[in-house]
C-alpha cells in the first residue's frame, strides 16, 4: 500500500485512502499513513485517509501528528558546511593532542622531581601486558616475515650467483626498518587499541571523573605509566623481532638455499653496523609514543556509551598506524639525504 | 570556625558545549544538613554537583565551597580542597581494573603516607561501616548494584570529608537496599556531623533524610524548604511531584487523525 500510495503521491496527485473496510491497525499501519502525509507535504499535494472507524480509529486520534519540521532538519548542511565543522573537529583534536603531550611530558619527566610519582607497580604491570604478552604474536610475525624475506631475496640474488647477500639483505631490512615496523604495527592493533578501549570505557563509567574528584590527576594515573611502559618494551620487543626475523632468513638459508651457517652468520655480522640499530631502535620509541598516546587521546576525548568506545579503538588503530608510517617515512629520509 | 555555609551557588548558569542546562540558580548548604537536590529527570541535578566539585566550569554566575571558587583553583590547592569533599557517583564509578579494598585505600595511598599495614585496616573499618565486609578481595564487576554504591560509599568516606555529594544514591536499587543506603547516609551525618548534597528523585528517600530540599525545574530552582513546606507549597508543580500526579496530557499538537482528515 505504501509503494502504490509513494508512487501516485510523487507524481503529484492528491489521494484520500477510504479506512472504512479497515477493522484493526497497529503502529506500523499509523506510520505508514504519516509517511504518507509528510512525503504529500514535501510533494506540495495533500494525502487523507477517511472513515476510520473502532479501534482504528481510537489508534489515529491517540498518534501524535508527525512534526511539521521533520523534512528540513533532515537535509544535511552544504558542502562548506560540513568542511568546516570536519575541520574544526580535526583542529580541536590537534590541540587536545599537543595539551595531552604537554601534560603526559609534564607528570612524566618534571612532577617526579616535586615527590609526584605514577602509582606503584602500574608501570610493570603495564609494560607486562604490552610486552610480554606481546612476545608470541610478534614473534611469529617476525619469524615469517624472515622466511618471505629469505625467499624473495634469493629468488632475485640466485640469477646471480650471489646467494650469500641474502644475509645482508634479511638483517639490514629487519633491523632499520621491519622490525621496529612490524613491532610497532603489532603493538598498536593489541595494546593500542585496548588502552583506547580501556581509557575510554573508563570515561564512560565516569571513573575518570571520580579519580578527579579524589584529587587524583588522570594523565599521572593513567596515561605516564603506560607510556614509561610502552619505551621500555617497544625497544625490546624490536630487538627480539629482529632477532627472530634474522633467525628465520638464516633457517631458509641453510636449509634451502644450502648455505653454510657460519658463512651466513658471518655475512650477517659483518653487513650490520652499530648505527643500523641505533636508527632501529630510535625509531620504534618514537612508534611507542605514538601508539601510546594515541591511544590515550583516542580514549580520554570518548562521546557517547558503548559506541563511541568502538568508535575511539577503531580511530586509535588507524591514527596511530598510519602515523607511524608517516614518522618511518620521515625517519627514512632524514637518513638518506643527512 | 568556617561560616555556617559551606556551599553557596548565586545565580550560577552552566551547561555543555552551547547547550544551557541550568540557567541562573542561586541556593545554599548549611553546615551539618542533609539537603537533598531534587526535580525531575533531565532537569541538571548531575550537572550542578559536577560543578561543585570542578568537574564543570559554570558559565556564568558564583559557586563556591568552603569559601572557594572550584573552577578557579590552583594545581597546590586543588588536593586539599578535594579532600575536603566526598563524591558518590550516579553508578558508583569504582575503578574496574583494582579490587573493591584498592579502591577505597586509593585516597589513602595517593593523599597520605600511612604505612600499608594501617590502610588495610582503616579500608576493612570502613567497608565495615557500609555494611560490607569481607569483601576487600572482591573486583567491583564481582558486587551486586547496591554492593557497588555502598563500596563507592566507602571511598567516598574515606578521607572522612566535610561534605558528600551523592549522585542519585538509590537509583535503580529495591526499596530495601535504597532504604539502607538511606540509614546509612543519614547514620553518617549523625555521628560524624557530614554535610549532604544529595540528587535524587525518589520521594521515600527525600521524606527519610533531608532537612532541606531544594527543588529545579527546567534548570530553575522552583522551590526551597522543608518537605513540609513544600508538601503545603502553593505552587502546582511541586504539589504534584510530592502528591506524585501524573501528568494531565501524555500528548502535545494535534494527532494524526485530525489532520488525515482535515486536509483537504
Amino acid at each position: 500500500m505504501l509503494r502504490t500510495a509513494g508512487k501516485i503521491l510523487r507524481q503529484r496527485r492528491p489521494l484520500v485512502v477510504d479506512l472504512a473496510q479497515v477493522t484493526a491497525a497497529d503502529s506500523m499501519g499509523a506510520g505508514a499513513l504519516a509517511e504518507c502525509h509528510i512525503l504529500a507535504r514535501q510533494r506540495d499535494t495533500s494525502f487523507r485517509a477517511v472513515n476510520a472507524t473502532g479501534q482504528v480509529r481510537q489508534l489515529l486520534d491517540q498518534t501524535p501528528a508527525p512534526l511539521a519540521a521533520r523534512a528540513a532538519a533532515t537535509t544535511r548542511g552544504s558542502m562548506f558546511e560540513r568542511l568546516g565543522t570536519g575541520g574544526d573537529r580535526v583542529l580541536q583534536g590537534s590541540i587536545a593532542f599537543l595539551q595531552l603531550l604537554a601534560d603526559t611530558a609534564y607528570w612524566g619527566l618534571i612532577a617526579p622531581f616535586r615527590r609526584r610519582f605514577p602509582p606503584p607497580g602500574a608501570t610493570t604491570a603495564q609494560a607486562l601486558r604490552i610486552g610480554a604478552d606481546g612476545l608470541p604474536i610478534v614473534g611469529l610475525i617476525s619469524f615469517l616475515l624472515g622466511l618471505i624475506m629469505a625467499f624473495q631475496a634469493a629468488y632475485q640474488l640466485r640469477q646471480f650467483g650471489a646467494n650469500i647477500f641474502v644475509a645482508n639483505l634479511v638483517g639490514v631490512s629487519m633491523v632499520r626498518e621491519l622490525g621496529p615496523l612490524m613491532s610497532a604495527i603489532v603493538v598498536a592493533g593489541r595494546s593500542g587499541s585496548a588502552i583506547a578501549a580501556e581509557l575510554g570505557t573508563m570515561v564512560v563509567g565516569e571513573e575518570i571523573d571520580a579519580l578527579r574528584t579524589m584529587g587524583v590527576n588522570e594523565i599521572r594515573f593513567l596515561v605516564v605509566p603506560r607510556v614509561f611502559a610502552i619505551t621500555f618494551t617497544q625497544p625490546s620487543l624490536t630487538l627480539y623481532s629482529n632477532a627472530v626475523g634474522i633467525f628465520g632468513g638464516f633457517l631458509i638459508a641453510v636449509l634451502y638455499l644450502d648455505l653454510s651457517a657460519a658463512a651466513y652468520i658471518q655475512q650477517t655480522i659483518s653487513a650490520l653496523s652499530l648505527n643500523d640499530l641505533i636508527t632501529g631502535l630510535s625509531k620504534s620509541i618514537v612508534f611507542a609514543w605514538i601508539i601510546a598516546l594515541i591511544g590515550c587521546h583516542c580514549g580520554l576525548r570518548i562521546t557517547g556509551g558503548a559506541e563511541g568506545v568502538g568508535r575511539a579503538t577503531t580511530t586509535s588503530v588507524v591514527a596511530s598506524i598510519f602515523l607511524i608510517i608517516v614518522a618511518d617515512s620521515v625517519f627514512t629520509t632524514l637518513s638518506t639525504v643527512l | 570556625m568556617e561560616a555556617d555555609v559551606i556551599v553557596e551557588v548565586r545565580n550560577m548558569t552552566a551547561g555543555y558545549g552551547d547547550r544551557v542546562i541550568i540557567r541562573e540558580i542561586s541556593f545554599d548548604v548549611h553546615r551539618g544538613e542533609i539537603l537533598a537536590l531534587i526535580g525531575g529527570s533531565g532537569c541538571g541535578k548531575s550537572t550542578v554537583i559536577r560543578t561543585l566539585v570542578g568537574l564543570l566550569k559554570p558559565m556564568g554566575g558564583n559557586v563556591r565551597v568552603f569559601g572557594q571558587d572550584p573552577s578557579m583553583l590552583e594545581e597546590e590547592q586543588r588536593i586539599p580542597f578535594l579532600r575536603r569533599i566526598g563524591m558518590l557517583f550516579q553508578n558508583g564509578a569504582l575503578l574496574g581494573s583494582m579490587t573493591v579494598g584498592d579502591n577505597v585505600a586509593l585516597p589513602f595511598r595517593e593523599h597520605t603516607s600511612l604505612p600499608e599495614s594501617v590502610v588495610h585496616r582503616i579500608v576493612e573499618s570502613k567497608l565495615a561501616m557500609v555494611g560490607l565486609p569481607d569483601t576487600a578481595h572482591l573486583m567491583p564487576s564481582e558486587l551486586s548494584g547496591g554492593m557497588r554504591k555502598r563500596a563507592s560509599l566507602s571511598r567516598a568516606m574515606a578521607l572522612d570529608p566535610d561534605l558528600l555529594l551523592c549522585d542519585e544514591p538509590s537509583a535503580g536499587l529495591d526499596p530495601i537496599v535504597a532504604a539502607g543506603i538511606d540509614v546509612t547516609l543519614r547514620d553518617l551525618q549523625r555521628n560524624l556531623g557530614t554535610t549532604m548534597l544529595v540528587v535524587t528523585h525518589e520521594l521515600a528517600s527525600v521524606a527519610l533524610i533531608a532537612d532541606r530540599v531544594v527543588m529545579l525545574h527546567e534548570g530553575e530552582v522552583l522551590a526551597d524548604g522543608t518537605v513540609e513546606q513544600m508538601r503545603s507549597s502553593t505552587n502546582n508543580r511541586v504539589r504534584n511531584f510530592f502528591a506524585r500526579t501524573p501528568p494531565t496530557t501524555n500528548q502535545a499538537g494535534p494527532s494524526l487523525l485530525s489532520i488525515l482528515e482535515e486536509e483537504a
